[in-house]
C-alpha cells in the first residue's frame, strides 16, 4: 500500500515537472498524491483565464473536512416563493385556509356568545340582524360573500378530494385541472346565490 | 434545423480553412443573415461553494434566440460555452431519458432538454435548481437523500418460489399492462421536488417519485412480497403526507401520473 502511494507520488511529480518545463510561469506547489488533478486543472484554466481562486492543497483529510464545511453552509433552493401558482395547488392551500377560517370563526363566535353576558354584549339574533341592516348595502353584500364563498368552496372542494381518493378523477392532468376550475366556478356562483337569496 | 446541419456538414468538408478553432455544438445554430436578432434574457440561480458566505443570486444572460437551439438546455449550454464557463448544471442525454437536467424553469419543474424556450422575448426566463433541495453548486442539487429513499423501498423483484420449468418469471399481457405508466419513470425528481408536502416533510414522507416506484413493485404480478411492502408503507408519514395537491402529475416531464399511483396505494392500504 505504502509502496503504491510512493509510486503514485513519483508519477505525479514526474507529470508535474513535465508541465513545469512546458509552462515555466506556473509556480510548482508542494506535491501530494491527491492534488495532482486539481492542480492540472488550474494550469489548464490558466491558458484561457487568469486564476481567480488561490491555489489550495487538498489532502484526503482536508477534502473531507472541506466537504463537511460546505454541507453545513449549503443553501436550500427557493421553493414556495418561486413555484408557479396553479389551480390545484392553490385550491389545496385554500381548502386548509378556509377550513381554519370557518372553524376559527365558529369558535370565536361561540366563545364570544358564551362570555357575552359577563361583558355586556348583545349577540342575540335580533341584534345581529339589526346590526347587518344598518350597514351600507355594499358592505353588507361584500361581508356576506366573503363568508359564503369560503364556505361553499370548502364544501365543494372537500367533495372533490373525497372523490379523488377513489382514483376516478385522476385519470389525466387535463381532467383534474378542469374539475378544479369547475369547483372554483361552481362555489363562486353558489356563494353569489347564497348572498342573493340567503 | 436538420437540413441546416446536413448542409453545414457538407460545406464543412469542402472548407476546412474557414472552420473556427472550436467547432460549434448543436446548442449554437448559424442564423440566416436577414433575421433581426431576437435577444432574450435568462436569469439563472448562482451559488458558489467556494464562496459559501456569499448569498445565492440571480445572474442575467442575454442570448440571441436566432443563434440558439430550440430548448432551454441549448440556451444553458450556449451560456456555458460562449458567455460564462463557470455556470454549472447537470446534463447528459439531451433527449429526456437520463433525467440529469431536471430544474425549475419559469416556476415549473421540468427537464431543460424537453422544455422549449418561450419565444416571447419581452419576458425573461428564470431558471432555478429543483425547489427545496440542498444546492451543491448553481443548478446542481444534492440528490443523496432522494436516492436513499429509493433504496429504502427495495426497488427490485422479491420472490422466493422458483418457476415450475426453471425459466424466467413470466406474466400475462394483462399483468404486464398494469406496469405501463409506472416503469417509464426516470427518477429525475421533478415531481418530488414540486410537492409542498415533500418540501416540508422530506425526511419521512417518501414523495411522489418514490411512491410511484413503490406502486410499480406493488402492482407487479411476479413480486411475492406485496404484504411486506404494504406493511412498510402503512404509517402516518410514508404515504399519508400526500394531500392530493397534484403538482406531481402536472409537472412530470414524462407525462406519468404519480398522483394516481399514490391514490392506488392508499386504496390498497385501506382495503
Amino acid at each position: 500500500m505504502a509502496g503504491s502511494t510512493q509510486k503514485n507520488m513519483m508519477l505525479t511529480q514526474k507529470a508535474s515537472s513535465m508541465f513545469n518545463r512546458r509552462r515555466a510561469t506556473v509556480a510548482s506547489p508542494p506535491i501530494t498524491p491527491v492534488m495532482g488533478l486539481a492542480w492540472q486543472q488550474q494550469v489548464r484554466m490558466q491558458t484561457t483565464n487568469p486564476i481567480t481562486t488561490p491555489l489550495r492543497v487538498i489532502t484526503a483529510e482536508s477534502a473531507q473536512e472541506g466537504l463537511a464545511n460546505q454541507r453545513l453552509r449549503r443553501p436550500v433552493a427557493p421553493h414556495l416563493s418561486i413555484y408557479k401558482w396553479q389551480v390545484h395547488s392553490v385550491s389545496s392551500a385554500m381548502e386548509r385556509n378556509t377550513g381554519l377560517l370557518l372553524a376559527g370563526g365558529l369558535y370565536l363566535f361561540g366563545t364570544s356568545y358564551l362570555v357575552a353576558p359577563w361583558l355586556g354584549w348583545d349577540l342575540s339574533s335580533a341584534a345581529l340582524v339589526a346590526a347587518f341592516g344598518s350597514l351600507p348595502v355594499a358592505a353588507n353584500v361584500a361581508l356576506k360573500f366573503f363568508v359564503a364563498w369560503p364556505f361553499t368552496f370548502h364544501l365543494f372542494n372537500g367533495i372533490r378530494y373525497l372523490v379523488s381518493s377513489t382514483g376516478y378523477t385522476l385519470n389525466s392532468k387535463s381532467q383534474f385541472i378542469k374539475i378544479a376550475w369547475a369547483v372554483v366556478g361552481s362555489s363562486a356562483s353558489a356563494a353569489v346565490g347564497l348572498v342573493a337569496y340567503g | 434545423m436538420a437540413s441546416l446541419r446536413t448542409t453545414s456538414r457538407l460545406f464543412a468538408a469542402s472548407r476546412p480553412m474557414f472552420r473556427p478553432a472550436f467547432a460549434r455544438t448543436y446548442a449554437t445554430v448559424e442564423p440566416t443573415p436577414s433575421e433581426q436578432p431576437k435577444m432574450k434574457t435568462f436569469k439563472v440561480y448562482r451559488w458558489n461553494p467556494d464562496q459559501p458566505s456569499e448569498k445565492p443570486q440571480m445572474q442575467s444572460y442575454d442570448l440571441d434566440l436566432n443563434k440558439t437551439g430550440p430548448m432551454m438546455l441549448d440556451a444553458l449550454i450556449r451560456i456555458k460555452n460562449e458567455l460564462d464557463p463557470t455556470l454549472t448544471f447537470r446534463r447528459s442525454c439531451r433527449e429526456g431519458i437520463c433525467g440529469s437536467c431536471a430544474m425549475n424553469i419559469d416556476g415549473v419543474n421540468t427537464l431543460a432538454c424537453l422544455c422549449r424556450i418561450p419565444t416571447d422575448t419581452k419576458s425573461e426566463s428564470r431558471i432555478y435548481p429543483l425547489p427545496h433541495t440542498y444546492v451543491v453548486k448553481d443548478l446542481v442539487p444534492d440528490m443523496t437523500h432522494f436516492y436513499k429513499q429509493y433504496k429504502s423501498i427495495k426497488p427490485y423483484l422479491q420472490r422466493d418460489t422458483p418457476t415450475e420449468d426453471g425459466l424466467e418469471f413470466r406474466q400475462s399481457p394483462q399483468d404486464r399492462k398494469k406496469l405501463d405508466g409506472l416503469y417509464e419513470c426516470i427518477l429525475c425528481a421533478c415531481c418530488s421536488t414540486s410537492c409542498p408536502s415533500y418540501w416540508w416533510n422530506s425526511e419521512e414522507y417518501l414523495g411522489p417519485a418514490i411512491l410511484l416506484q413503490s406502486f410499480r413493485w406493488l402492482a407487479d404480478s411476479r413480486d411475492e412480497k406485496t404484504a411486506e411492502r404494504k406493511a412498510a408503507l402503512d404509517n402516518s408519514m410514508s404515504v399519508y403526507r400526500c394531500h392530493t395537491i397534484l403538482n406531481c402529475t402536472r409537472t412530470c416531464p414524462k407525462g406519468l401520473n404519480p398522483g394516481r399511483a399514490i391514490a392506488e396505494i392508499k386504496k390498497m392500504l385501506a382495503v
